[in-house]
């Protein structure tokens, strides 16, 4: 039986609070308010636009609580957005003074003598993204603009094949899915135009392409998962405003990823490894291939004395250009990494997230004006995309991760080339799906398998942690008596099939130990025991898993991580 | 203002609360650095004769409503009857346990008075004349350093933290009548269900027995109930086998379950994550059983036995029963 909802009635609908939904809240706040202001001044013989409500919807504890990022900031777009922004003391403390690309190997390092273009971050902020969405979203309040923390959107609603609004999650239902005493069912916020940006791999943002698969992009996205530690270390290691990526170690030729370093401001040091969701070894951890690049003698140097205060996990869209979709449709919009608006080469997204955010205001706010917001309209997104930098630095390295197919050297070159000719080498170039590339336990080990026993660690609790520990300096914590978030759908796949063909890589791909495989009760076997509790909402098991049989929806609002400092 | 120290001392069913006692030892600390008085009060139905212990732990004023219209605590009652006191005595700092009732009466108390509240306390000190307190926050990842500016300061302090010292106070009871002139409460406690029957609370034990995942099913964890009833323990469990519906959640030790301070705690199959040690690290002693040598929970057991606990539980119980007979 259908409970009882309460339905809330708005203009605009934003889904999420990182960069791009944020910018776009404060740029539609600034247009609307310059808009009456010309009116009321007798300049503009239009309709002034009034009593608009705005809300922010995010599945958080609080703003900044699940979000992540390396991060290096260009302040290109910040600048459009508050051009005065540096009098209002925003967290941007450390420029970079010092890029460096180095390639390793399991004990030695070679410097690259020069950067490319992309990778030269002199003169950006290195930041942290969730300090700095605190700040963004501090003009908010002020402009009287709700932004409604643990309020997750499950559910996307319709009317034929419009978007009228979102559903939030339930609150209150236990393991069972029956309802305790503080139950509360999700309500429905109606609204003229909504729009996702939900971060990688958004779930309302892949229910509405699989509603609407004419709208998919010619290639599909592809992800990677960039597994991160903030630590304070001596301020010994001078590292302050260095900005450091890696190659090579512990990464293999045929795996696309490498890591990063970078100096912030008060001896703090944001240092990670993103890994390719593309991966052909079914037992690659990526978060212990952090662990080992952590122990890399140079690394383990740089963080020798020093402490780890935080840890978390996320996914990047990777696919680019070709892998965009139409991020526009009757009643929505979509921008940020949901769309998949992220530079691969230059590591760089958030000033394109914020610039889609920008322009989904501007397409919003002639919608208001209009008052269409139907696709007809709403495709001006599209447009002002195509017209945006946002264009100008896509279809430049659009076939770049495409070039990866055939492993690091190819790639890199292939890089170079398409960069250097600005991006007229390469025809358009097809990817299939991440995890398609996974190869069997046959196919990839052949039968020896002490390839990969040699490949673990003990960790040490100093420099290198196990998954529960990493999961603890995440601040994560959910209520734990709730239904599981993780949907499988054909769960005796599991024992039965995958076990057998690909070692079950849920419980290695998984930053956060929430797939198990334990023994059973009475050692009957085996069986996958799921920790749902531990999640910290990268999304990298719906991405990864080679039958496709893992869907994850938001849990109950509030829980996942509580990141202060990423 | 007043210069008492005033002490919530929470009875259940006749019996104090453990945090009960903590309070009234840090009260009377408080008290013997201001060169202040400790009033206790205690609420409930039939629970005159248990005022005289409080002498022992330092209260100089004891404060006993004792009514049946108090059974079955109705929060209402307790906060009108606590407020009142607290005004009248002019009290600066007022301590409950961070208990379910104390986590209700203690806003409400506050809201009434203008107080300052803090709750969750894992600490109190006076600074220059003020009070500073250290709560745990973030699900217990970090510690607030927090001074209270208003007059009274409402304090929760969590349980199986604070030190239980014997010092004595002047003692002197004095009765009191509820209702007098206090407002009609506007919750009324209708009934109280009770979850399980005569099984030990964790939080209060002295001894905790606890097991996780290498107890391997739910039927071997009788291992730990037959040493733990020998010892008068009561038996912990690890989030693992509570998830897995072998033990209840009330019995869950930890980050998300609770929080425990024994005097003993024994721990089996437990391979000790800080989520785990999060809610027992504080524990005296700590005695681990773990066929796991590398396992992190050696590293604060105070004993550890590296064997396999299918031999070492049975053998430990055969020992317990030998010095008990």
């Amino acid at each position: 039986m259908e409970p009882e909802r309460d339905v809330l009635e708005v203009d605009v609908l934003f889904v999420g609070a990182g960069p791009a939904n944020l910018a776009g809240a404060i740029h539609l706040s600034t247009l609307i308010k310059e808009h009456n202001e010309k009116i009321e001044k007798g300049v503009l013989q239009e309709e002034a636009i009034n009593e608009l409500s705005i809300v922010i919807l995010e599945k958080g504890k609080e703003i900044g609580s699940h979000t992540i990022s390396g991060c290096i900031l260009d302040p290109c777009t910040l600048k459009k957005l508050i051009p005065d922004y540096e009098e209002k003391t925003p967290p941007l403390k450390q420029r970079v003074g010092k890029d460096a690309i180095h390639f390793l190997t399991e004990k030695g390092k070679s410097s690259l003598p020069f950067i490319p273009g992309p990778l030269k971050n002199k003169g950006h902020y290195i930041v942290s993204l969730g300090k700095f969405v605190r700040w963004l979203a501090k003009d908010l309040e002020e402009l009287g603009i709700d932004i409604l923390c643990e309020f997750p959107g499950t559910e996307l609603l319709y009317e034929d094949n419009r978007v009228i609004g979102v559903r939030t999650g339930d609150k209150g239902l236990d393991k069972d899915g029956n309802q305790k005493n503080n139950y509360e069912p999700g309500a429905d916020i109606l609204a003229s135009i909504t729009v996702l940006g939900e971060g990688s791999r958004g779930n309302l943002t892949k229910t509405y392409f699989q509603k609407f698969p004419n709208k998919k992009s010619l290639n599909p996205q592809v992800y990677a998962v960039g597994i991160k530690e903030v630590w304070k270390i001596p301020p010994s290691k001078n590292l302050t405003g260095q900005a450091i990526h890696t190659l090579g170690y512990p990464l293999d030729k045929s795996t696309y990823g490498g890591g990063f370093l970078y100096g912030m401001e008060d001896n703090h040091l944001a240092i990670g490894l993103v890994v390719g969701l593309d991966y052909k070894n079914p037992l690659l951890d990526p978060h212990l291939e952090f662990q080992r690049f952590k122990s890399h003698p140079d690394i383990a140097g740089i963080l020798d004395g020093g402490e780890i205060i935080s840890y978390g996990a996320k996914t990047l869209p990777e696919g680019g250009y070709y892998s965009i979709s139409k991020p526009y449709g009757d009643g929505v919009l979509i921008v940020g990494d949901s769309a998949g608006f992220l530079d691969s080469f230059s590591l760089k997204g958030v000033h394109l997230a914020m610039e889609s955010g920008m322009l989904a205001a501007e397409t919003i706010f002639e919608s208001l004006k209009k008052k269409d917001s139907s696709e007809n309209t709403l495709k001006g997104f599209e447009t002002r995309v195509k017209e945006s930098p946002i264009e100008k630095e896509l279809y430049r390295v659009r076939n770049l991760h495409q070039g990866f197919e055939k492993g690091l050297f190819p790639g890199l070159l292939n890089g170079m080339f398409q960069y250097l000719t600005k991006g007229k080498w390469g025809k358009p170039k097809e990817m299939e799906e991440g995890h398609k590339r996974m190869e069997t336990l046959k196919d990839y080990y052949g039968g020896h398998l002490d390839k990969y026993q040699s490949g673990k660690m003990k960790f040490d609790n100093k420099l290198t942690f196990d998954k529960e520990s990493d999961v603890y300096y995440s601040g994560t914590s959910h209520e734990e008596d709730q239904p599981c978030h993780l949907k499988l759908s054909k769960p005796d796949i599991c024992m039965k099939e995958c076990a057998i063909v690909y070692g079950n890589p849920c419980q290695h791909f998984c930053p956060a130990n929430v797939y198990e495989i334990v023994e059973k009760e009475n050692d009957g076997g085996k069986e996958l025991k799921l920790n749902p509790a531990n999640c910290v909402h990268c999304k990298t098991c719906d991405i990864m898993d080679p039958y496709e049989i893992i869907d994850w929806v938001p849990p109950e609002g509030g829980g996942g991580p509580l990141y202060k400092e990423q | 203002m007043g210069n008492s120290l005033f002490v919530f001392a929470e009875q259940k069913e006749g019996k104090f609360k453990k945090v009960a006692y903590e309070a009234l030892s840090l009260a009377r600390n408080l008290a013997d650095e201001l060169g202040s008085e400790v009033e206790a009060s205690i609420i409930g139905n039939q629970v005159r004769s248990l005022a005289e212990e409080l002498k022992d732990y330092g209260a100089d004023r004891i404060n006993v409503v004792d009514d049946p219209s108090l059974k079955n605590c109705p929060p209402d009652l307790y906060k009108n009857i606590l407020a009142q006191q607290i005004k009248e005595s002019e009290s600066r700092i007022v301590l409950l346990g961070s208990t379910a009732l104390g986590a209700d009466l203690a806003p409400k108390i506050g809201a009434e008075l203008g107080a300052s509240v803090a709750t969750d306390c894992i600490s109190a000190e006076l600074q220059e004349n003020r009070l500073t307190v250290l709560r745990s926050v973030y699900v217990s990842k970090a510690i607030a350093r927090v001074s209270l500016e208003n007059e009274p300061a409402i304090l929760t302090l969590r349980t199986n933290v604070l030190p239980i010292n014997k010092k004595e106070g002047k003692g002197e009871i004095i009765k009191k009548e509820p209702g007098d002139g206090l407002p009609d409460p506007k919750v009324v406690m209708k009934e109280i269900i009770k979850s399980s029957q005569g099984k030990k609370d964790i939080e209060e034990a002295d001894i905790i027995v606890a097991g996780g995942r290498g107890l391997k099913s739910q039927e071997n964890f009788a291992l730990l109930e037959e040493l733990a009833s020998l010892m008068g323990a009561a038996v912990g469990a690890s989030r693992s086998v509570v998830d897995a519906g072998w033990r209840s959640h009330d019995d869950q030790v930890g980050q998300t379950g609770k929080t425990v301070s024994p005097n003993l705690y024994i721990v089996c199959g437990i391979s000790g994550s800080i989520q785990h040690l999060a809610g027992m690290s504080s524990s005296k002693y700590i005695v681990a059983i773990n066929k796991d040598p590398d396992a992190p929970i050696f590293k604060i057991a105070d004993y550890g036995i590296v064997g396999d606990l299918f031999e070492v539980v049975p053998r430990l119980t055969e020992e317990v029963k030998k010095i008990i007979a």
